[in-house]
């Protein structure tokens, strides 16, 4: 039943790409806010999060979305990469999309 | 985990029965799933019931049971002419279903400096999910029924 959670952090065209594989929930909160906050201290003005490899997304992992947001500062862009529809509508219910840019490449978050 | 298909007069009923830690929601979704395509539900409203499914099977588990796997949480499946009611059921006292909020306010959280406060969403999601809802104490524990329309053949 257990899913394990990994995380990869990859720079493209200079700008940190996270990319989050399994579920995101409780188990998975710690992983993805530290990873943030590392990348945070950076001055990074763009930081983009991969949905590719995700397949569950549920209230727990909103908390997490919303820290991320409450974390960071306004010159910071985030940015939401591969989300399927259905999470999309999820995180619109949410109002998380009224912070965060969704996209469905990394090229195209790059670019915007 | 118990599965049980049973049939009476009026509908068909499937019972599932789940330890109370978190992760073992998934096999109400994955029921849940393999239910609505078969009741042929749109491809977005079988995320979204499956969403709703998981959301209560936490609460269950977490407010309800308190993570005593001891305890399991009981999920109903009914089909009725008109609607898919998914049941579920915990050993706990419940709450105030009436007094939850119908809005949240995200930027309200957002600005707080508590971790906690970030949290609350699952039944705000799945009070925006479900065409009905119905929320009930019982002698023995607390039961959450949700429904869906069958004609609903889109999200909502
Ligand atoms: N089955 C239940 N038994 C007892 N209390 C419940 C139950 N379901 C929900 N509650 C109460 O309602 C509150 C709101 O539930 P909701 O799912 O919206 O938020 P949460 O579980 O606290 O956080 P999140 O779902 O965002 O992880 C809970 O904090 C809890 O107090
Ligand atoms: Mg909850």
């Amino acid at each position: 039943m257990e899913n394990q959670f990994s995380i990869k952090t990859k720079k493209e065209s200079s700008i940190p790409v996270i990319y989050l594989y399994g579920d995101v929930t409780a188990e998975s909160d710690e992983l993805i806010t530290k990873t943030f906050r590392k990348l945070l201290k950076k001055s990074h003005t763009k930081i983009i999060l991969n949905f590719e490899d995700v397949k569950y997304i549920n209230s727990s992992g909103m908390a997490t979305m919303l820290a991320l947001i409450s974390e960071k500062n306004q010159e910071v862009d985030l940015k939401f990469v591969a989300l399927s529809s259905h999470f999309k509508k999820i995180m619109k219910l949410v109002g998380i999309t009224d912070f965060v840019d969704t996209y469905e490449t990394i090229s195209e978050a790059i670019n915007n | 985990m118990k599965l049980h298909s049973i049939t009476d007069s009026m509908s068909k009923v499937i019972e599932l029965q789940i330890p109370s830690s978190l992760g073992n929601e998934k096999a109400a979704m994955d029921l849940s799933d393999s239910l609505t395509n078969n009741l042929q539900f749109s491809k977005d409203r079988q995320a979204e019931i499956k969403t709703a499914v998981s959301e209560a099977c936490i609460n269950a588990i977490e407010h309800g049971n308190k993570f005593d796997t001891d305890k399991k949480v009981q999920i109903l499946f009914r089909e009725s002419k008109k609607f898919l009611e998914i049941e579920v059921i915990d050993y706990g006292d419940g709450f105030l279903f009436d007094k939850h909020p119908d809005q949240i306010n995200v930027l309200k959280k957002i600005e707080s400096n508590r971790r906690e406060d970030l949290r609350g969403w699952g039944l705000y999601i799945i009070k925006k999910i479900t065409d009905k809802i119905e929320a009930q104490k019982l002698n023995y524990g607390y039961s959450l029924k949700m429904f869906f329309k069958r004609s609903h053949k889109r999200g909502y």
